[in-house]
């Protein structure tokens, strides 16, 4: 078991540096910063003094280095703009963003799972039919439009609730709606199609056939089963709590990491852009890490490091 | 899915019966074959890719042309007249003309944006599962990499870093989940050549160029398709999301996901300017997704 | 002696296997083939038997150039076999070709078979479409396909007339050499017995050496003109069909034999059941290979591993209790 930890931590790791090596070259590629931030017309002693300030005039490996050395130490640059370190700008945001993403998750959790099992388990019902009805709608419909219709609806025709702004605990209510159902619906049909798999299994059959009541084959057999891959998606929401309410915090001008990020790309503020970057993969690897724990936990074949689809001899 | 009993027959041809009907008979026994939510979202479709064909002819109004008179006009069935007939915008301009210029720009970003990521991926997948080896490993790491981060925060760096022009968006867009098609060919190709046709084929003396050509492309040519279909509409939504946000489409160019950002300003005021290129979107999006989901059905049932 | 089509020298192919995962684990060495001679004349048949993972597919890929041996040599016809995806190895398919356990995955199932039994001359070149379309329907008459089952798809056809459509394809070129893996084990017995007719047929008829490659100890007697059994990448036995099932030599192939089932309510000869599991080929033993399930193994057999040696009656035997004059005492006392 440690073996299979230690194998998932070294990729994490190298997954994390390929991020901060992939932020670098491209934001190196990307042209003279000093040319967006200041304006074009600026004196040359200026945008001179701009790039030694910044380090822009250093030969691009020691760039390199002297920014993967200040990563490790925690040193993320400082923000262009405001002058502030990068980190600092981005960590007091995220507190925000959390406030709004986790309600939202478990909102996810506890109408998509249960949904998608119930719609599985009574198939073809008019509950199964709305549940795929839903399930198609969340797709098809983006963030941005179901944020503007709940503002449209609540905000403005029947002014229940708040436009936008995080003032009152109350504006928090829209963007958590917007991101919970939009991630429910994809959760439902995600469960319903893992259950429909399981159920469909001869070991069901052979579970129910020996006499077992249909309910204790259901928790008992189907959901351990069916949850494996059910996890792999709520995973991805997991790791997505900081970087999954990027549009949703533009519509309701909520103050957090993904409307700083917006911001950023705007700006070209290439710090800050850097350091959410890296927060979002270090929590998509930590998200990966704890699904990956899940699945050594949920299905055995895991902890012993044989594939699912081992090949015959010959 | 939505679907009303599937009456094709195995096979998916015609019966003997079918070919031998004669006119509106034959038509309306055709169509009952096929699940109505089906024939809808086909319908829908051809109707945009029409549009955007045609988008030229068929605006009323030049997109770009002002009409200070008529600002903010509500659509024909809610008090305005026909001149306009969804409206116009802060500016006067015709949100209909607007909206059929955004919806040919949207099909083709999101179209080109698809079929880039298609050819890559398969091309990157086939090299994998070719050369194996240290090859197939960088691949596999790169398709980890893209996998591993939602693609618009991937979209957002590559847009903060280079700016924004439309050749380099619709690149962008055609990064958008190539490592599904990446994923697929490989697969495909180990298991075809471990013990299928293309091993068969490869021990016939045949070189590379017809293997892949002639054997694994046409038969994975339906699974690259239906995923194809997943991807179009996670493009179109991509694209209006960035154009939303201000990030991608930019003016003069309208896209929809850009009528919707401005038209969110007015969301008070003027609804309709923010509501009909939303409406496409979802429509659109629902349509392919279903048809995606009918090919798959239909195509591979064990593919679920 | 007539000239050999086939020699085999001493071909060995290892794997390194890494166990445990990418970064953890230790590597050890598989060996797939482990010292493997023989020779093959034109037109007569070498049976290879043995259970799951004894080497005997690794062999053939070998044997055909499909994989790079890591030492030994083949030689075809007199020359050693070219590096595989070369235009040499390439040019020599329409001299060796191979015939597939699975029928149905050999064949694409996008195209006629028709199509796919003309496809070898078209790779090579070999004539114009009208030709390819005359020599498809003689060779397809040979194996006994009909002209219309042509047109059909694999889907749409049999088991059995899969397989001669694999064969028909792998002989359209005349080839001077068929390596069968596994050719009748996925089909219905009945199936069996009209395919294998079928080869024999072809072999009197056309001259072509067999490779024959089964773990049906019955099908290999009906076919070979030499048979060589192989355990964990060695061959163990090898020789003349009858004399080895009738009077088997190595334990292993004792144990084999007396495997077949029989109809009749007794048996004539007793039941050799083997101790211990399926070997791992990933774990070196040390001495003989065998030893640890051998019923007769003796100090020697762990310490020694034995060279396969020629036996008074032709056959050659790799086992320390074989040497002539031990030959029946060992034997007999471990099968009672």
């Amino acid at each position: 078991m440690t073996r299979f930890l230690a194998a998932k931590l070294m990729r994490a790791i190298l997954t994390i540096f390929l991020v901060v090596t992939f932020a670098f070259i491209v934001l190196r590629l990307s042209g003279d910063p000093a040319l967006t931030i200041m304006s074009v017309d600026a004196p040359p002693e200026a945008m001179a003094a701009f790039r030694t300030e910044w380090g822009l005039d250093q030969p691009i490996w020691r760039q390199f280095l002297t920014y993967v050395l200040n990563v490790a130490q925690g040193d993320f640059g400082a923000s262009m703009r405001e002058g502030r370190p990068a980190f600092d700008i981005v960590w007091e945001r995220v507190p925000l963003t959390l406030a709004i993403t986790l309600p939202a998750l478990l909102l996810k959790l506890t109408i998509g799972v249960p949904a998608g099992v119930y719609a599985a388990l009574h198939r073809n019902s008019l509950a199964d039919r709305l549940t795929m009805v839903a399930s198609v709608a969340g797709f098809a419909v983006p963030s941005f439009v179901l944020a503007l219709v709940l503002v449209l609806v609540f905000s403005v025709w029947l002014g229940w609730l708040p436009t936008g702004g995080n003032d009152h605990w109350i504006s928090a209510v829209l963007p958590i709606i917007t991101l919970g159902t939009g991630g429910a619906a994809i959760l439902a049909r995600f469960t319903r199609s893992a259950m429909l798999e399981v159920l469909g299994q001869p070991y069901i059959r052979s579970a129910s056939a020996k006499g077992l009541a249909w309910r204790r084959v259901v928790i008992g057999h189907a959901l351990p089963n069916a949850a494996i891959p059910t996890v792999t998606i709520i995973g991805f929401m997991v790791g997505s709590l900081i970087a999954g309410a990027v549009v949703v915090e533009s519509v309701f001008s909520w103050p957090g990491v993904g409307r700083l990020l917006v911001a950023s790309v705007a700006n070209r503020d290439l710090a800050v852009v850097q350091t959410i970057l890296l927060f979002i993969a270090a929590s998509m690897v930590v998200a990966n890490l704890l699904v990956d724990l899940a699945y050594g936990w949920l299905d055995p074949r895991m902890r012993t490091g044989v594939a699912p689809s081992a090949g015959g001899g010959g | 899915m939505i679907q009303e009993a599937d009456t094709l027959d195995a096979a998916g041809g015609e019966t003997v019966a079918q070919r031998h009907s004669i006119g509106g008979r034959s038509l309306a026994r055709w169509l009952r074959r096929w699940p109505v939510s089906v024939i809808l979202a086909l319908a829908w479709v051809a109707l945009m890719l029409v549009i955007a064909l045609g988008a030229d002819h068929l605006a009323p109004y030049a997109f770009t042309a002002f009409d200070l008179r008529h600002r903010l006009v509500p659509p024909a069935l809610f008090g305005g007249g026909w001149g306009h007939p969804l409206g116009t915008d802060e500016l006067g301009r015709d949100v209909l003309s607007r909206l059929i210029m955004s919806i040919r720009l949207s099909i083709l970003i999101a179209l080109f944006g698809t079929l880039i990521a298609a050819c890559l991926g398969t091309s990157l997948g086939f090299l994998a599962a070719h050369c194996r080896g240290k090859v197939e490993a960088l691949v596999l790491m790169l398709i980890d990499f893209q996998a591993s981060m939602p693609f618009l925060i991937i979209a957002l760096a590559v847009l903060a870093f280079f700016g924004n022009s439309l050749p380099l968006f619709i690149c962008l867009m055609g990064l958008n989940s190539w490592e599904r098609y990446a994923r697929i060919a490989r697969g495909l190709t180990i298991a075809a050549k471990e013990q299928g046709y293309a091993a068969a084929v490869r021990q016939l003396g045949a070189r590379p160029p017809r293997i892949y050509g002639a054997h694994i492309l046409p038969n994975i040519a339906s699974t690259l398709i239906v995923s194809m279909t997943l991807s179009f509409p996670e493009t179109i939504l991509l694209e209006s999301g960035l154009s939303f946000l201000g990030l991608g489409v930019q003016p003069p160019l309208t896209s929809l996901g850009n009528m919707v950002g401005y038209g969110r300003e007015y969301i008070t005021r003027a609804c309709w300017i923010m509501l009909s290129p939303s409406c496409v979107i979802v429509l659109t999006t629902l349509s392919i997704s279903l048809l995606g989901d009918w090919l798959r059905d239909r195509l591979d049932p064990t593919l679920r | 002696m007539t000239a050999a089509l086939l020699e085999v020298t001493d071909l060995k192919m290892q794997y390194a296997v890494r166990r445990g995962g990418p970064f953890f684990g230790r590597t050890t060495t598989l060996r797939a083939v482990d010292g493997v001679s023989f020779r093959l004349e034109p037109g007569r048949t070498l049976g290879i038997v043995g259970e799951s993972g004894c080497g005997k597919s690794t062999t053939a890929g070998l044997v055909l150039g499909l994989i790079p041996a890591t030492s030994g040599t083949v030689r075809f016809d007199g020359q050693d076999m070219p590096a595989p995806d070369t235009p040499a190895w390439r040019a020599l398919r329409r001299r060796l070709q191979m015939v597939f356990q699975d029928p149905l995955g050999a064949l694409d199932r996008r195209l006629t078979v028709g199509r796919q039994i003309a496809e070898p001359l078209t790779i090579h070149q070999d004539g114009n479409r009208r030709d390819h379309a005359e020599r498809v329907r003689e060779i397809a008459a040979s194996v006994g396909l009909q002209a219309s089952q042509l047109d059909r798809y694999p889907h749409e056809l049999s088991g059995g007339q899969r397989q001669r459509v694999v064969l028909a394809r792998a002989l359209i070129l005349e080839p001077s050499l068929l390596v069968c893996d596994e050719p009748v084990s996925a089909l219905d017995v009945s199936i069996q017995a009209q395919v294998v007719n079928l080869l024999l047929d072809l072999q009197a008829r056309l001259g072509i050496a067999y490779v024959f490659i089964s773990h049906d100890l019955k099908v290999v007697r009906q076919v070979s003109h030499d048979v060589a059994v192989m355990y964990l990448g060695r061959i163990v036995e090898h020789g003349d069909p009858d004399l080895l099932f009738m009077t088997p030599a190595h334990p292993y192939t004792a144990a084999l034999v007396s495997a077949i089932p029989t109809a009749r309510a007794r048996r004539s000869r007793p039941r050799v059941i083997l101790s211990g599991d399926p070997p791992d080929p990933m774990t070196a033993v040390a001495g003989c290979a065998f030893h640890p399930r051998c019923p007769a193994a003796i100090a020697r057999c762990r310490t020694e591993s034995p060279a396969l040696r020629a036996l008074p009656d032709g056959r050659r035997v790799a086992c320390h209790l074989a040497e002539p004059g031990i030959l029946k005492t060992g034997i007999a006392h471990a099968v009672e």
